[in-house]
């Protein structure tokens, strides 16, 4: 129950069905015109009978065959991407991220050859990412694959930005700006393909939302600007995350891609609070690296549907050795999570916290304090920018 | 009986699925959930194709033509943070009152549906939050799980 009003008198036809303490009407329903309605939310996973409701609802009053299953999706994706780019050309903008790459997987099926990848390396990746990316790429996809590396285009553009939604916008512009160029050298391509999800899709629409406000702007979506001149193909548009992992699956993805944490798209820029630069890159790349590395190791990793570290604008006092340091700070973030709509923090051993901070600090020039982020969603979100 | 989708068309033309932006096959078509606001919306749709049946997210005030596009089987109203008495509160679209289709209302979409039916609906001084056990009033009723009767509301 959330609200403010409550029904005293259903409509005429209507017949009680539940009722609550305090709500004489918790459900009721006029069963000649199916018509039903229940004033709490059968959604939500702490509402008992929620799911039954639903399928109530759906299979025994609507009369839904119930057969439906994500790996239906591919190939009616397949058949949508083959009519909406017909003969012509697409280059598809891969991140290293599972959306992406199922993308890709989709479109391949869909044009063959007639689909090139694009992997641009913006210097805001994780350890090791674009090296691994290019290989497991060339190996898996067998499509033509070319790599740019567009570091200082993008680190010059975010020189001195440290508003988050510049950031992401920026970030954004410079991208499709990149594929553009690239698309260009290609010749005749008309369409990029983007990893854009159904939850993406729905939060950048918001101003339908009667009163939902923007939380944050994909840069998949909201970011594009407005002069693009490459037609988007978005094959995952209505997919959430874990049908985009058994689409992932049904297209043979390896295993460790289709699991891969989620990666924003504007990557460590938006780990980093504040300015980006080089030397900060630096530090939260190594910091995520180790941490991952642990989790990993702790077999923890697959647990936790999302875990990075965050570089903090606070340098704090600590001393190492005999001297004095004054140096930054890094967050640990880790959640669980079903659909990262709703996620809480990961209760990680203090052993394996224990072994992260120890490395950390010890290992990584320039941070002498790290933290743990015990936020849950809502009200905190999964990344801090 | 296999309900026919799509229940504005003709008989005659049931089952025939109008080219839309959104699937293929009618067999896959299932439930439009209209979006009133909730954070919990995209959950709806998310439950529902964990049922086995495709569902997409629609604004409120979703035109009939997009709904008919889509040929659902069903329409589920999402709750919202409006008071059904707030001055612009968003409505009931209009030709959902004319449709032949099982709705299901939920929070604000059942309240939205009382209020437009002929019902009334009153203001709690402290807003009605957090569990609550509710308890069935009548046993037999397709939509609701039978007994246990005491079931735990979010």
């Amino acid at each position: 129950m959330s609200h403010g009003d409550h029904i005293e008198a259903i409509p005429p036809g209507f017949v009680p069905l539940a009722q609550t303490e305090t709500t004489p009407f918790a459900a009721g329903g006029d069963p000649a015109r199916r018509w039903y309605g229940v004033q709490f939310h059968p959604e939500v996973r702490h509402t008992s009978y929620g799911r039954e409701i639903l399928r109530n609802f759906v299979l025994a009053v609507c009369g839904c065959p119930g057969t439906w299953q994500p790996s239906h999706f591919v190939s009616q994706a397949v058949e949508r991407v083959q009519s909406q780019i017909g003969q012509q050309q697409a280059i598809c903008a891969l991140s290293g991220g599972v959306d992406s790459a199922v993308a890709a997987l989709v479109v391949h099926q869909a044009i063959g050859e007639r689909l090139t990848c694009v992997f641009v390396d913006n210097g805001l990746l994780r350890q090791g990412e674009a090296e691994e990316v290019i290989a497991t790429f060339r190996e898996h996809l067998h499509v033509p694959l070319v790599a740019v590396d567009a570091t200082d285009e993008f680190l010059s553009a975010l020189e001195g930005v440290t508003d988050p939604e510049d950031k992401r916008k920026i970030i954004g512009e410079r991208f499709v700006r990149v594929f553009e160029r690239e698309a260009r050298r290609l010749g005749d391509v008309q369409f990029l393909v983007q990893g854009t999800l159904y939850p993406d899709v729905i939060e950048s629409r918001a101003p339908d939302r009667a009163r939902g406000a923007t939380i944050k702007t994909h840069h998949n979506v909201g970011g594009l600007p407005a002069d693009m001149r490459l037609k988007l193909v978005e094959p995952l548009r209505y997919l959430f995350k874990d049908e985009v992992r058994a689409a992932g699956v049904e297209l043979g993805l390896p295993d460790e891609w289709v699991w891969r944490h989620p990666f924003p798209g504007p990557g460590l820029a938006v780990r980093i609070l504040g300015a980006v630069t080089p030397q900060r890159l630096e530090i939260v790349r190594q910091a995520d690296a180790l941490f991952i590395h642990e989790l990993k190791t702790a077999n923890l990793y697959r647990a936790c549907r999302q875990a990075f570290a965050v570089l903090l604008p606070v340098q704090s006092v600590g001393v190492m050795g005999d001297g004095r340091t004054y140096a930054a700070t890094i967050a640990l973030r880790a959640v669980t999570t079903e659909d990262y709509m709703t996620a809480d923090w990961s209760r990680l051993p203090y052993e394996v916290l224990a072994r992260v901070s120890t490395r950390i600090v010890n290992e990584v020039r320039g941070v002498n304090r790290v933290v743990y982020d015990i936020s849950s969603k809502p009200p905190a979100t999964i990344e801090w920018e | 009986m296999v309900v026919v989708p799509g229940f504005w068309l003709e008989p005659n033309e049931g089952g025939e699925k109008q080219s839309g932006d959104s699937v293929g096959s009618v067999s896959d078509v299932g439930i439009a959930v209209l979006d009133f606001g909730s954070q919990t919306a995209q959950l709806i749709v998310r439950r529902i194709r964990e049922l086995g049946v495709y569902s997409e997210l629609f604004p409120y005030d979703v035109a009939e033509a997009t709904i008919r596009s889509f040929a659902p089987w069903g329409i589920i109203l999402s709750g919202g943070p409006a008071s059904v008495y707030e001055p612009g509160a968003p409505p009931l679209p209009s030709w959902l009152h004319a449709t032949s289709l099982p709705v299901l209302g939920i929070c604000y979409g059942f309240q939205r549906m009382s209020l437009e039916g002929g019902g009334r609906l009153c203001r709690l001084a402290a807003a009605n939050t957090g569990p609550r056990r509710f308890r069935l009033r009548q046993a037999k009723t397709p939509c609701l799980p039978g007994p246990p009767a005491n079931n735990r509301s979010g």
